[in-house]
């Protein structure tokens, strides 16, 4: 029987044998982000100059097969001019960039980033997004001086928000995350975060990795992880923002299929753990977060008819997700002059949708489509009538809501058990 | 080994003469001492004895406060001792090279004391004098730790002299040639007796100019230029010029000038760099420094060193280097002094022998001659509690018994204690143990010494550094005329697998020069290598 073929090549191994054991590895999984992905290694390089030019380091970057010169971009990139003579290495610094082969997504990119860290021993690992130019030298070193001083084993950015800024995070998936596994952790999605050794022998060794969603969806299925297996959680405030092209940007249906269909396939394969959560405790944030950036302007009209076109589409579908009272609130919502998704309203309808999941009684894709209309009505709703109440935090509602309804689900599916 | 450049091949042994065995028991070592322990220089197998200062002075500054340069200091022995030291190296084939302290004298000096004397008086302009102290504001001091200015102030003569060493060491102005005279006759005195050359302290200080640094001035060239033509004529070219001139390597090299300067220079920024490579494990410092280093003309050669009698400086790093080699190896504010670690060989390795091989191994195999200071061939231990840099000047440690074989004075009356704890002290090591001990570091160090002597690619050879990808393994080829060295380095502590490109050495047999073993011939793919933890080989590529 022929050999599985590695995860690493041959050229990775090589790279990777002459740098040796590290201290702190950087990674960059990229395809096609030549236009952003130099501010970035010019970031960690002067990390690597800076704070931490005792340490060994290395910058990996895995490559899906660019064609637009990402890879040389990675390669040659040097620090800022202004920069160049105070830039001392002690060490050799290694950067490696490697392609690799096989499916293309993100979660293969990442499978390769981790074994090499676990390989190289390395003490801190850091992975970056390729387009988030605005990334300094210092929110690279923030990413790695927590887990560094031994204060942490997994850490994730904190970005500041104004409270219309990212809807899909601060309307669904955080308060998800927050009320599912019992932290209130801002992004819990984002594409950047930092580990410890600890944490991603741990994670490698994890189950996730067998699941066709890891591909879009590994940032999601490594946050659960790390969120159930007891691993001590930090965030860092960070400008750097990952960037998502105009011409890359994926529909909103797609969207849902792999943010929202990938949360809710994550928690139902993890409901085992989080059942017993209660509640839900702060994560510890280092450092003060940046100024937010204006809030994109959102068409909440729109959202709004939407949200009741699609509701009459979905009807079928969502008779047979949601119990009868639940439906007539939701139609008396969506009716309205005034559509209001309200929090509970809104909390009430994700927690069915997960437990549609965890029984197993509908697929995870079908219940992102279910949620995608809802979900442009919840926006409007927050929009038009909480964001105007000027509450302190309106986004605190929202989770309170997210977890009253955890433990009702919690509580009908023991029901069940019995 | 020839006798003009003889130099390039030899291995130089740095010692000072109070340290190293006391024959009359007055505490003090001494030339009848030194010459009863000759033969233990020629067993160790080196080529040529540096001699720190030993002539009369009020050692303020452990003898480079002379100030009397054309006679031996009575704690030393006579004029005659020195003698018979000297004809014993040499009946041996060991060289002599003596210290010349030219640019300053002590405040002792019968010079400075009549310069001081009145302004009128003939000497005075032997000195740099000034009214005020604003002169050559700029200029760095170098003993940073005591003294806060280059100008002191003399009560004498009511004004202010030039020193940029210790207050009681005046410069002198090297302007004057009544000076450069006086220096000449003293070089004069020595080269009659039979020393084979100099050491030359202090070279870059010479002369001083306004607006300047006052260090590397062409004036100063001049001045060694003229010595060194001075000594050729009159001597002819087998005796050798070393400068001690702490420099970068790009400004040293104008010491040697074009060949008509000094022979030899210290690389003292190379030094450092061996420590820093094996404490990162890394070969980048090595590397930079080296491909830093200029040629120089084919007849110098530089002196290479891990320690000598001074504290390990620090001055050739910048600061993020500096800071690393004091946070790894002067941890204890007490090893620090001036802008170095007072710590002699074994002790900053904390007695790791894979280390001490491995660095001496790189000191014997770079492009230079290797200068070792006494006893760390045996791993001697040192003392930071002792004030300045005494601590790595102590009694060599000859035995386990009384005062280490080094003196029968009561031990109160030694010049310095000798180190007496458990793990570097005279009872765990001395001479006559590892005499015994085949497997002892001296013996390892006799050995390595007689492999380089079978080699004129070390000393002379050409120098071209290998780029492997592992950047822990440091690797390079010395050629000399047939002769083709490669040399291998693993800087950590860990094994390493190496591959390097050996394609331009297609067809060679790789002969490990330690054992006699032959490795597998050298083909057109890259040649793999593995490596024990700190290990290295020597091979001497043949084509057969």
């Amino acid at each position: 029987m022929p050999p599985k073929p590695s995860l690493l090549s041959d050229e990775l191994l090589e790279d990777l044998i002459a740098a040796g054991e590290v201290d702190i590895l950087v990674g960059l999984p990229t395809h096609n982000h030549a236009a952003s992905v130099a501010a970035v290694v010019r970031a960690v390089v002067s990390a690597f100059a800076g704070p931490f030019v005792r340490e060994r380091t290395v910058l990996l970057n895995v490559d899906a097969g660019s064609t637009d010169g990402t890879r040389e971009a990675v390669q040659s990139t040097m620090p800022p001019a202004e920069l160049v003579s105070a830039q001392y290495t002690l060490r050799t610094m290694h950067r490696i960039s490697v392609p690799y082969h096989g499916i293309p997504g993100r979660g293969t990119a990442l499978r390769i980033l981790l074994t090499a860290a676990e390989l190289l021993r390395s003490r801190v690992v850091v992975v970056l997004d390729p387009t988030t130019s605005a990334i300094s030298a210092q929110d690279v070193a923030n990413f790695v001086d927590a887990v560094r001083r031994g204060e942490a084993d997994y850490v994730k950015p904190a970005l500041a928000r104004t409270f219309a800024d990212g809807p899909l995070v601060t309307q669904l998936v955080r308060p998800l995350f927050r009320a599912a596994y019992g932290f209130r952790l801002l992004e819990p999605i984002d594409t950047q975060f930092a580990g410890s050794q600890r944490f991603i022998s741990g994670a490698l060794a994890a189950e996730f990795w067998k699941s066709e969603r890891t591909e879009t969806g590994i940032d999601t299925f490594l946050t659960a992880y790390a969120l159930q297996s007891g691993a001590r959680l930090t965030q860092v405030p960070t400008a750097a923002r990952a960037r998502v092209d105009v011409e890359r940007r994926p529909n909103i249906a797609e969207v849902f299929r792999q943010v929202v269909g990938t949360a809710i396939a994550c928690l139902a394969q993890t409901y085992p753990a989080w059942r017993q959560v209660n509640g839900s405790r702060p994560v510890a944030l280092i450092g003060a977060l940046p100024e937010a950036e204006p809030p994109p302007q959102f068409d909440s009209t729109a959202f709004a008819d939407a949200c009741r076109d699609g509701v009459e589409a979905l009807t079928p579908l969502l008779a047979n997700l949601l119990e009868a009272s639940l439906m007539q609130r939701l139609r008396t919502a969506t009716h309205a002059p005034r559509l209001n998704l309200d929090p509970t309203l809104w909390a009430e309808i994700v927690f069915r949708c997960v437990e549609a999941a965890v029984i197993g009684s509908a697929p995870a894709n079908e219940l992102a489509q279910i949620l995608e209309p809802l979900y442009l009505g919840r926006v409007a709703t927050f929009l038009q009538h909480e964001l105007a109440l000027d509450a302190a935090d309106p986004l605190e509602t929202l989770a309170v809501a997210f977890e009253a309804q955890k433990l009702a689900l919690v509580t009908r599916l023991e029901g069940r058990e019995k | 080994m020839t006798t003009d450049d003889w130099y390039k091949d030899a291995v130089f042994y740095e010692l000072h003469v109070k340290a190293f065995a006391d024959s009359n028991g007055d505490g003090v070592g001494d030339f009848p001492g030194l010459t009863q322990r000759i033969d233990y220089l020629s067993e160790v197998g080196i080529d040529c004895i540096w001699l720190l200062p030993m002539y009369p002075s009020p050692l303020k500054d452990d003898g480079y406060d002379i100030s009397d340069y054309t006679a031996i200091h009575p704690s030393y022995g006579t004029l005659d001792d020195f003698r018979r030291f000297l004809s014993s190296a040499h009946e041996r084939g060991i060289r002599v090279i003596t210290e010349l302290v030219l640019n300053h004298t002590s405040d002792q000096h019968a010079w400075f004391i009549e310069a001081r004397s009145s302004r009128d008086n003939p000497k005075r302009d032997y000195y740099v004098w000034s009214d005020t102290d604003d002169k050559y504001r700029d200029v760095r001091v170098i003993f940073c730790d005591t003294e806060t200015s280059n100008w002191a102030w003399d009560p004498v003569s009511k004004s202010y002299y030039w020193h940029r060493f210790f207050r009681h060491q005046p410069d002198l102005n090297y302007d004057n040639p009544a000076v450069r005279e006086e220096i000449w006759r003293v070089m004069q005195f020595w080269l009659a007796e039979g020393v084979d050359g100099f050491r030359v302290d202090a070279v870059p200080y010479l002369v001083e100019r306004e607006g300047t640094s006052c260090e590397n001035l062409p004036e100063t060239h001049g001045v060694f230029r003229e010595l060194r033509a001075r000594l050729e004529s009159e001597y002819g070219s087998g005796r050798v010029l070393l400068a001690e001139a702490n420099m970068w390597p790009e400004d040293v090299r104008a010491y040697f000038g074009a060949g008509d300067e000094f022979h030899m220079a210290f690389n003292f920024p190379l030094m450092p760099r061996m420590f820093m490579a094996v404490q990162l494990e890394d070969r980048k410092p090595l590397v930079d420094i080296l491909e830093r280093t200029p040629e120089i003309p084919t007849n110098c050669q530089w002196g290479i060193f891990l320690r000598n009698h001074d504290e390990l400086t620090l001055e050739m790093v910048n600061d993020i280097e500096r800071n690393y080699m004091l946070d790894t190896y002067a941890l204890d504010v007490r090893a620090r002094v001036n802008v170095g670690i007072r710590r002699r060989l074994a002790p900053l390795l904390e007695g790791n022998r894979r280390r001490i091989e491995l660095l001496t191994s790189l000191v014997m195999s770079l492009p230079g001659s290797p200068f070792l200071y006494y006893g760390d061939e045996i791993g001697m231990g040192d003392n930071m509690y002792l004030g300045d840099r005494n601590g790595v000047r102590t009694p060599m440690q000859w035995s386990g018994g009384f005062n280490a074989g080094f003196s029968q004075a009561d031990p109160e009356q030694l010049y310095l204690p000798v180190i007496a704890n458990p793990v570097f002290g005279y009872q765990a090591v001395n001479v006559a143990a590892q005499r015994r001990s085949p497997s002892s570091l001296l013996h390892w160090t006799q050995r390595i010494i007689r492999v380089r002597r079978g080699s004129s690619a070390l000393g002379r050879g050409d120098f071209k550094l290998l780029e492997p990808q592992n950047h822990r393994v440091l690797a390079f080829i010395r050629q000399h005329e047939s002769e083709t060295i490669l040399a291998v380095f693993n800087l950590a502590a860990s094994a390493q697998a190496v591959g390097l490109d050996l394609s331009p050495f297609d067809g060679a047999i790789p002969i490990e020069m330690f054992g006699g073993s032959i490795f597998p011939r050298v083909g057109r793919a890259v040649y793999q290598l593995s490596l024990g933890p700190h290990g290295f080989y020597w091979f001497r590529l043949r084509w057969v």
